[in-house]
């Protein structure tokens, strides 16, 4: 009697459990499908636009903004001159390079002296936002190359390294590029161009990032696009059009941009010394800077504009293994639940605007409780069909429904790709985006929840330590796309 | 017969030049890319380069400086012809060791003339 | 329930499956259409290369079919940005003779707002006088994209007639133009122009004085000097006034020099102090190193940089200055240091040169 009072409980109990689970789907593919239709009227207008956009103009206009380019380098011996060269040959009117050498034990700055013919020079470097690790030496590059480097300790940390690099810069326009991403010669003038067309508003540019994997390089450009052998790294090119190309652009469209890549920025660098430049040890460090500078503007009640340029100019390498990948989306997981910790007057602030109201919210409900939500709908699934609580049917008919969901915004996805930049243009790509489409609902999917399960457990358990003391050999390229 | 090679990524810039220069008598070869030009350029032996700074491979600036290292090349004049046209740019270009700098949108005529100037002051 | 779960699996299936079937069309078409505009165009070329350099006979194209004549209207208005002097002119008359040059002009009223784009950015680059009235219209366009291609292309027309519109284009109210796109349109039209933007200095609008001061240095009009320093002075704005002394120091007239001077002292704001520096550096002169050397020693080290690079630019007076500074150890020391390590690297550059080497 009591057995049968308790199953019928837990059966009620898994039938409610369900119905959050078909709630949860449906809402969080719905925004994905607002967000992917703004996008797309968006992509859209910019690439009719785009003849008239007048960058032409801009890479001749003497008010065009001259570029200071950071680059942090820990022990990147093997490809930091060919980076270098391909920074200084940017189709741009104005730009310098500085190059932070954090504690390299390799050749990084042998490499870089014999390609710049670097000399040392003394310089005092003004303490303009926070910095830990000692600078040992400045040098700069003989002949007409304006190349500085900075070899400094390292505390193991990137922040520290581009704080120095934020320091020593000169130019008004910051662009922050990771020492391994591949750029296209125009990608700095397509990312400044909102700051030439708006310079009262623009405070910060992201570019769209795309996985470099299976593409063939000269010269750190890329040449030839193409597509991973890898399935993992297939999977990601579709999942960075999803999330990262239609996403991005689709909240940087309702004002509510909160992640710049590391790997490719552009940020007004008044502003950056301002809010006291990167925040040392924070491990989710491009949202942190971006949720600071929001919080700045609104403060100041300064109108201003944070814009993503979908023109996919920056391309990096994705991790082909699961160990690696596991690693990397753990600490997205984990840095952008520090980055809303770290900054709670955002969350729900209607100062804000769609900031506070929708993208946080937005996270916290999808990015960060999404994981939790999504596995447990998962084993439940499982334990109420092995104890026939829920119907067989029904419950395949309810997964099924989800995954096609899934499904069909990643075919969206490659849909609006196909009719912008088409970069895929062998039909070989076209299918084999297609199968990973489907594929990555199956494995992927979960894998990929479990991995930011555990980094929001690892981010709820760190949270009473000091995020400072956590040395690490070398930088994990940027933590977000 | 003079030869002279012609790289640019744009057809119709290299069709135009191409077509102007050969009526004039000289022997054109024409790529559409750096790394190209710096083979073609090991293989005839040109008079005289003629080269885009903006294009796939290596720019019009670092095949001049690639043949200014070549001993083989290293005395051949080089135009650069290219859409930029900032100081910084032109000094680039001549610091590389470019012979003549001139900007798009370009005079064909011009070209020409300009092209005749540097190989009677060579020879 | 289970209705409503099924339906809506089906309707999912449906959707992927149409999304999958326009994606591979659009594929379809768009390689089909551009292998075949590649191949139209690899055949025109010849064609179009002869008649460009005036070795063909105009009633050759006449003999073209229709077709063919519309993709070489394409052909020589891609070509029209890439060429300049005989070959342009040929190509601007066989357009006009087709009728394009009206065609555009009847378009910029039209209702497409990328349609008046097309229309103002062909003018522009066809450059004809007519173009000039149905262009300044446009530049109270509602889409700002029209506004500002019809700057441009009035820039490549270049007639100074236009330098007032231009300008009064930066304080549109809501209808604005870029600041960047009208000073490139000035610079375009040139030295001609500078009477009519010199008139501008005295605009109500902020940006346009901006654009002004800034235009007018980069032309190097020297009769404006007078009115620059007035501005520097007395200007409300800090953007313009920076913009000012930017502005003298490439004018270069000594008789800024007092202006300026007054300008780096101590109670201005450091923005405009630092550009003040570098002015007068320009200017340059054996009394104005003396003032700019004891800059070196504030305490504010974006002014001490400032002064030590203006010095730097002075010639082998200012190189022997901040060797003194340099040697003296005083609080500027270390930035006089800098600066001349930074030029000994630069000038090290220029004089191996890769020739050489």
């Amino acid at each position: 009697m009591i057995q049968a009072t308790l199953m019928l409980t837990l059966s009620e109990i898994f039938r409610r459990l369900s119905w959050i689970g078909l709630g949860y789907f449906l809402a969080l593919n719905s925004i994905y499908l607002i967000l992917i239709t703004v996008a797309a009227v968006n992509l859209g207008d910019y690439f009719r636009r785009k003849p008239f956009s007048g960058f032409q103009d801009a890479l001749k206009s003497p008010v065009t903004l001259p570029v200071s380019v950071l680059i942090p380098a820990h022990n990147e011996e093997t490809g930091i001159v060919e980076s270098a060269r391909a920074v200084l040959s940017l189709d741009y009117p104005q730009l310098e390079l500085v190059i932070v050498d954090d504690g390299s034990t390799d050749l990084t700055f042998e490499r870089l002296r014999d390609a710049f013919d670097l000399v040392e020079i003394p310089m005092l470097v003004p303490e303009l936002v926070p910095t830990i690790g000692h600078i040992d030496s400045v040098h700069i590059a003989r002949g007409l190359d304006d190349v500085t480097v900075i070899r400094k300790q390292s505390i193991g940390q990137k922040t520290d390294a581009l704080n120095a690099a934020i320091n020593i810069a000169k130019y008004p326009l910051l662009c922050i590029v990771d020492a391994d991403a591949v750029l296209d010669e125009d990608a700095l003038i397509k990312v400044t161009m909102p700051f030439v067309d708006d310079p009262q508003r623009v405070v910060a540019t992201g570019g769209a990032i795309r996985p470099s994997n299976g593409c063939t390089a000269y010269r750190g450009r890329i040449t030839e696009v193409g597509m991973p052998k890898n399935w993992l790294a297939r999977i990601q090119v579709v999942e960075y059009l999803r999330a990262f190309l239609l996403g991005r652009t689709g909240w940087s469209k309702l004002g509510a941009l909160l992640i710049i890549s590391g790997a490719f920025g552009v940020f007004r660098r008044d502003l950056i010394i301002d809010i006291g430049g990167y925040n040392q040890g924070s491990i989710g460090e491009d949202a942190d800077l971006v949720a600071r500078l929001h919080k700045h503007m609104k403060t100041n009640k300064t109108p201003y504009r944070i814009v993503f340029v979908s023109e996919p100019v920056c391309w990096t390498e994705v991790p082909e293994n699961i160990t690696i990948l596991r690693r990397q989306r753990r600490r997205w997981s984990r840095g952008l639940l520090e980055t809303i910790w770290s900054n709670p007057t955002l969350l729900m602030n209607p100062r804000y605007g769609t900031l506070g109201l929708l993208a946080l919210p937005y996270f916290v409900l999808f990015e960060i409780l999404g994981p939790i939500v999504e596995l447990t709908g998962f084993v439940t699934l499982i334990v109420a069909l092995a104890f026939h609580f829920v119907n067989f049917y029904f419950a395949g008919l309810f997964f099924t429904a989800a995954i096609f969901y899934g499904i069909l915004l990643s075919i969206l996805s490659l849909f609006i790709e196909e009719v912008s930049y088409h970069r895929y243009d062998k039909w070989r790509f076209l299918f084999q985006t297609i199968i990973s489409a489907l594929v990555e609902n199956f494995g992927y999917r979960q894998m990929h929840a479990y991995w930011r399960l555990e980094g929001v457990i690892q981010a709820l358990r760190r949270s009473d330590r000091s995020w400072g003391s956590m040395p690490r050999k070398g930088f994990i390229p940027s933590e977000t796309p | 017969m003079t030869k002279i090679l012609i790289a640019d990524d744009d057809q119709d810039i290299v069709e135009l030049v191409n077509y102007k220069l050969t009526q004039s008598g000289y022997e054109v070869t024409a790529v559409a890319d750096g790394k190209a030009a710096l083979e073609m350029a090991r293989e005839v032996h040109p008079d005289l380069m003629i080269l885009d700074v903006m294009m796939p491979f290596h720019s019009g600036i670092d095949v001049t400086l690639e043949a200014r290292k070549d001993p083989e090349l290293s005395k051949v004049p080089i135009i650069l012809l290219t859409a930029k046209s900032m100081e910084q740019d032109t000094e680039r270009g001549f610091a590389a060791g470019a012979t003549d700098y001139m900007t798009k949108p370009f005079s064909p005529r011009e070209l020409l003339s300009r092209v005749q100037a540097v190989l009677a002051r060579d020879v | 329930m289970r209705f409503a779960l099924v339906a809506s699996v089906l309707l999912l299936s449906v959707l992927i499956l149409l999304m999958l079937i326009a994606t591979g069309i659009i594929r379809l078409v768009r390689t089909r259409s551009e292998k075949r505009s590649l191949a139209n165009r690899a055949q025109l070329r010849l064609l179009f290369v002869k008649f460009v350099s005036e070795d063909l006979d105009p009633a050759e194209l006449r003999q073209l079919k229709t077709s063919r004549l519309t993709e070489l209207d394409e052909l020589s208005e891609a070509m029209l940005s890439k060429v300049k002097g005989r070959a342009k002119d040929i190509l601007v008359s066989f357009l006009e003779s087709r009728g394009t040059v009206e065609q555009a002009i009847r378009r910029t009223t039209r209702s497409g707002y990328l349609g008046r784009c097309r229309a103002a950015a062909f003018l522009g680059h066809v450059g004809s006088p007519q173009a000039r009235k149905p262009l300044e219209a446009m530049l109270r366009d509602r889409k700002r994209d029209v506004r500002t291609t019809a700057a441009r292309s009035l820039g490549q027309l270049g007639d100074t007639k236009s330098v007032p519109l231009l300008l009064s284009g930066l304080d549109n109210g809501r209808r604005l133009l870029p600041f960047s796109t009208v000073l490139v349109a000035l610079m375009r039209i040139g030295s001609s122009g500078q009477d009519l933007v010199g008139d501008a200095l005295r605009a109500a609008g902020e940006r346009q004085r901006a654009a002004a001061a800034e235009f007018l240095g980069l032309m190097g009009s020297i009769k404006f000097t007078a009115t620059l320093s007035d501005l520097l002075s007395n200007d409300p704005s800090l953007d313009v006034r920076i913009r000012c002394a930017r502005a003298l120091g490439r004018i270069g007239s000594p008789n800024a020099i007092a202006t300026l001077t007054r300008c780096i002292e101590r109670d201005n704001p450091i923005g405009l102090r630092a550009v003040s520096c570098g002015a007068l550096a320009a200017i340059g002169g054996r009394e104005v190193a003396a003032t700019i050397c004891q800059l070196i020693d504030e305490d504010d080290y974006q002014i001490s940089l400032a002064a030590a690079k203006a010095v730097s630019q002075m010639g082998p007076a200012g190189t022997e200055y901040l060797n003194q500074i340099a040697n003296s150890g005083s609080p500027g020391s270390p930035y006089a240091k800098e600066v001349l390590a930074r030029r000994a690297a630069r000038m090290a550059g220029k004089v191996r040169h890769p020739s050489e080497s």
